[in-house]
């Protein structure tokens, strides 16, 4: 650990919650003055993470194997062990930048929010500083804090800016995530009340999960991994737990879709990362074979139902859903690789969901409809968009050149040459190859949705389309710039990455890894 | 006798009658005088008790003989107390000078069920217990009958007294079971003859019954007097009054009984289970307190699932939160978890002062504004009204328990004294947990159909009452700055050993 106190990280964190108090002072009767606002508040978010990023050094090592950099670390209830301490590591910087990057373009993304903008934009920015603090957190107080923090500002922009069923969607979204996180809210009790010394400082606990942990009888470190895991998976989001995600998103405005899954996913498989393997290292690998099959499950039966949808968003929706399968499969393969990949995998998926949520709007915003038998042919009255698109697609696919073929790749790699033994190995293996078979529904389904999207013939009154405006053009190139350079240069993340799978690795007592 | 000690509770009694003179001798009434006279009298109280606290004074309990005992959880609990009672006169000031015909009793009754629950609080003998509790329920009954036009009023009135009745008959009968027991009044006298004499309250194990059974006088004294005190907080199976009484009172009095009467009533549960906070007792009470806990968690807050009224809604989630108070007093029988459920506890219940009150502030708002306290009459309210929708707003949050609002904090503390009890009782704290998630189901509700729903017909022009927003301020300053600054209640807290 690396103490610093200087405050950068914490800057990064509640600058947006400062944005926020400026939107509740000012008042202005411009148009867009709200938006321009919340674009300064957020960019100046995305700048200063990107500080970090200078800051962050990708080498450091330490004696006591913790690679937390710039913390900050200041009491809060001294006498509980409670502390505001934040800090980033391999597997939280990239998500920390990954956030504050999909926000300041989902602010752009809602350039066409005039109804209640102040409320929106209050909200969204409350909600960036919630999910960030979440990534940084170091602390199990601050950490389930913030994770609860996100929840409702998510309630309001669902259930006041979504669509017709959107009242319904909010509450379901809301009620998934409370009964998950009342699970974690019990497990981080137990830690800390039922273990020696108490503590809620994850780095104290994450160096001494052995000796702090074991202690507890074996029926409470399960039924702690199970829950903990439970609760992240609902989150993640893992079949059977998925049922909120289309629903979350059908009604969503484009923005907060482009957000739920380009960050909020990633929350549940951080947590999965952070605390199941963090702290039960023993168990994680136990559970390996078991994480392998959830995940391969979610692979296939995400792309199935990918493939049964009639709603362009629904099919976005669930193959953010057989995406996410992959990081449970990287997670199951133990080894540098692997891990490696499921992280890289966290960051593709956020950017490349993000571009498909974000084509889903520009297409709704003008034919008002995303129900595919009415769509079609598009791409005759908005070539930009169509060519944009099929790019997009291919990334989501996993074509070669793009980030999305690294991470999978990495996963498929690690997943199949695992460092498991016995029955685990062997059914990690079939997984693997099971889940691979998933590529070629995730192409189908993609490449069938550009065809009923922008190919074939066009309905009458799609004749006076406008192709992409600048706005979007905007968003869009961004995340396409970034998927292309990881997907040429991965070094580029996966430098920072791998210390921190490494890490992970080495907290396993005595096997050869 | 140590009258310095006995500052606030003379300052408040005096407010009493000054508010009663005034009332008598003013020719020529004007609106807020007497909300004016109470709220001087009652911040003066309040200073004074931060000055003997903060001026190093020390009150010590000799000359009171138990009657009074000026430790640090009675200066806790007269400090949220008088806060509860300020708030309370603050916003009922318009709802008062609206439709109260007589205003000095009102606030003359709410200063004389302070001063009665001030006594309950910080006392250590069983006459003075009875005496303070009957000052603050006869002053209630008055209180919940003052809208004479309304008959729900009167009714709501009856039903309270007939409750009231019944369990301050029990509490008096387990009372003198003890005193009979034991001989003596005063708590810290009967329990140390319970510590030294336990042997003879048990049934000698025999060759049929191998466990050691309580006798049934000690037994039944210590049933009766759970049972009188759990009337007091509303505990499921003694809440029946609650909903008809909530409802029909006027509102500030439905906030004053769902504040302080509370709030007074747990400091006397406190207490007066220390006084069986031995080893033949412990796990009598406590597996009753635990069962109260998950009866009135899980009953009050799927009734209030279904309600239609705020005030019936309010009335339940009230219930409710006697539940999770119960959970922290459940804590207090082991010693390991003590000193955390002591603070949370203390927490708890001052966090629970501002955000009731600050939900009740905004509620009275509402109801002058739409004149129902029917939820569907209330839809768009939170847009035309955005300051007190988002009051609201927070203090819901915070009852729920979310952050960053300081109920989470209060929960977490609550929850996690029975976390510290051991594995044996995760069920509880799995079951107060699940139960957050229940009440998270009806409080976004409101939340729903103040901000979701379109307005319907428009309302009267809105009138902002200077106290009742000084009072709404005030709260949601409350519950945003103990979230952040928590410290210096935990540190107050954890000087506290004994309750006696």
């Amino acid at each position: 650990m690396q103490q610093s106190n200087s405050f950068l990280l914490s800057a990064v964190i509640f600058l947006p919650l400062l944005g926020a108090l400026s939107m509740l002072l000012l008042k202005s009767d411009k148009p867009r003055f709200y938006h321009w606002l919340a674009a300064v508040w957020s960019g100046l978010t995305l700048v200063l993470s990107c500080g970090l990023l200078l800051k962050y050094d990708p080498q450091f090592s330490s004696p006591d194997k913790q690679l937390f950099q710039l913390v900050d670390r200041l009491p809060w209830m001294p006498q509980f062990q409670i502390h505001y301490q934040v800090g980033v590591d391999g597997l939280s910087l990239p998500m920390v930048l990954l956030t504050s990057l999909i926000v300041f373009l989902a602010v752009f993304v809602s350039w066409n929010i005039t109804e209640r903008s102040r409320l929106y934009f209050t909200m969204l920015m409350v909600m960036e500083t919630g999910v960030l603090g979440v990534f940084s957190s170091l602390d199990l107080f601050l950490f389930f804090a913030m994770w609860e923090l996100e929840l409702i500002p998510m309630y309001f922009l669902i259930g006041l800016w979504g669509g017709p069923r959107r009242e319904y969607a909010a509450i379901k979204f809301i009620l998934y995530t409370m009964l998950a996180s009342a699970l974690m809210l019990v497990s981080f009790l137990t830690i800390y009340f039922l273990s020696t010394p108490h503590t809620f400082d994850v780095i104290v606990l994450l160096q001494n999960q052995n000796s702090l942990l074991a202690n507890l009888a074996p029926w409470l470190q399960t039924a702690l991994f199970i829950s903990l895991f439970l609760c992240f998976a609902v989150k993640l989001p893992m079949v059977p737990f998925h049922t909120w995600l289309p629903d979350a998103h059908v009604e969503a405005p484009t923005a907060i879709s482009v957000i739920l899954a380009g960050v909020l996913l990633k929350m549940g498989a951080y947590g999965i990362l952070r605390f199941n393997l963090g702290l039960f290292p023993d168990m994680a690998k136990w559970m390996a074979g078991a994480f392998a099959v959830l995940g391969m499950i979610n692979i296939l039966y995400g792309a199935l139902l990918a493939l049964a949808q009639t709603d362009f968003k629904r099919v976005i929706a669930y193959s953010s859903v057989s995406h996410m399968g992959f990081v449970l499969l990287g997670l199951s393969a133990w080894n540098a690789i692997g891990l490696n990949g499921a992280i890289l995998q966290m960051f593709t998926h956020g950017t490349i969901t993000a571009l498909l949520f974000i084509f889903v709007g520009v297409v709704y915003e003008r034919t008002h409809t995303r129900d595919l038998a009415a769509l079609g042919g598009l791409a005759t009255r908005m070539p930009l968009t169509s060519a944009l698109f099929v790019i997009a697609s291919l990334a989501s696919v996993g074509a070669p050149g793009m980030s999305g073929f690294v991470s999978e790749f990495l996963i498929f790699t690690g997943a199949y040459g695992n460092h498991l033994k016995g029955l685990p190995h062997f059914v990690t293996q079939v997984a693997t190859l099971l889940a691979a078979s998933g590529i070629i529904l995730g192409a189908a389904y993609m490449l069938w949705l550009t065809r009923r999207v922008f190919f074939g013939p066009m309905a009458e009154k799609w004749n006076d389309l406008k192709d992409i405006n600048q706005v979007e053009l905007f968003t869009v190139v961004i995340l396409m710039a970034l998927v292309f350079t990881l997907g040429f240069y991965p070094a580029l993340i996966v430098d920072y990455i791998n210390p921190a799978s490494e890490q992970l690795l080495s907290q396993l007592p005595t096997e050869a890894k | 006798m140590d009258f310095l000690a006995l500052a606030p509770e003379l300052l408040v009694c005096l407010t009493a009658l000054l508010v009663i003179i005034v009332d008598l001798f003013d020719n020529e009434p004007k609106p807020g005088r007497l909300a004016f006279t109470a709220g001087l009298g009652l911040s003066l109280a309040l200073g004074v008790l931060a000055g003997l606290q903060f001026g190093g004074y020390a009150g010590s309990s000799i000359g009171f003989a138990g009657h009074f005992m000026p430790d640090a959880a009675a200066w806790f609990f007269r400090f949220a107390l008088l806060i509860s009672a300020l708030l309370t006169i603050m916003l009922a000031a318009p709802y008062v000078e609206q439709r109260i015909k007589h205003p000095g009793e009102f606030y003359a009754l709410i200063c004389l069920a302070t001063l009665g629950a001030l006594f309950l609080a910080s006392t250590t003998h069983i006459l003075t217990l009875y005496l303070s509790l009957e000052l603050l329920s006869i002053s209630s009954f008055v209180l919940v009958a003052l809208r004479k036009d309304q008959p729900r009023s009167a009714e709501a009135a009856i039903k309270y007294l007939i409750f009231g009745a019944v369990s301050s008959g029990l509490l008096l009968y387990g009372l003198s079971l003890l005193f009979g027991l034991t001989g003596s009044l005063h708590y810290a006298e009967i329990s140390s003859y319970l510590q030294q004499n336990g042997a003879q309250f048990v049934y000698p194990a025999t060759e049929t019954a191998q466990s050691q059974h309580l006798r049934l006088e000690l037994m039944a004294a210590l049933l009766m007097i759970l049972g009188g005190l759990s009337y007091k907080i509303a505990a499921v199976p003694f809440h029946l009054w609650a909903p008809d009484v909530y409802e029909g009172a006027p509102l500030p009095v439905t906030a004053f009984l769902s504040a302080s009467s509370k709030l007074a009533g747990f400091a006397a549960l406190m207490r007066v289970l220390e006084i069986f906070n031995v080893q033949q007792t412990v796990p009598i009470w406590s597996t009753i307190i635990a069962g109260l806990a998950v009866l009135s968690m899980t009953y009050g807050n799927l009734v209030a699932i279904a309600q239609q009224n705020i005030k019936r809604l309010f009335a339940y989630s009230s219930i409710a939160h006697a539940g999770y108070l119960l959970m922290g007093v459940l804590a207090l029988s082991e010693y390991g978890s003590r000193d955390t459920a002591l603070i949370g506890l203390f927490y708890y219940l001052l966090v629970y002062v501002f955000m009731n009150l600050g939900a009740f502030a905004v509620i009275i708002y509402f109801a002058g504004q739409t004149q129902s306290t029917r939820l569907q009459d209330w839809a768009g309210l939170g847009q035309r009204h955005p300051w007190y929708g988002f009051v609201l707003t927070s203090c819901l949050l915070s009852l729920t328990g979310l952050p960053p609002f300081a109920g989470f904090t209060g929960k977490f503390y609550l929850f996690g004294a029975v976390t510290l009890m051991g594995p044996q009782y995760l069920w509880l704290v799995v079951i107060g947990v699940l139960n957050s998630v229940l009440s998270l189901y009806y409080y976004s509700r409101i939340i729903r159909v103040l901000f979701f729903n379109q307005p319907g017909h428009l309302e009267s022009e809105a009138e902002h009452h200077p106290t009742l927003l000084l009072a709404s301020i005030i709260c949601l300053v409350g519950i945003l700055g103990l979230f952040i600054f928590p410290n210096w209640i935990i540190s107050f807290a954890s000087q506290i050993n004994s309750l006696i």
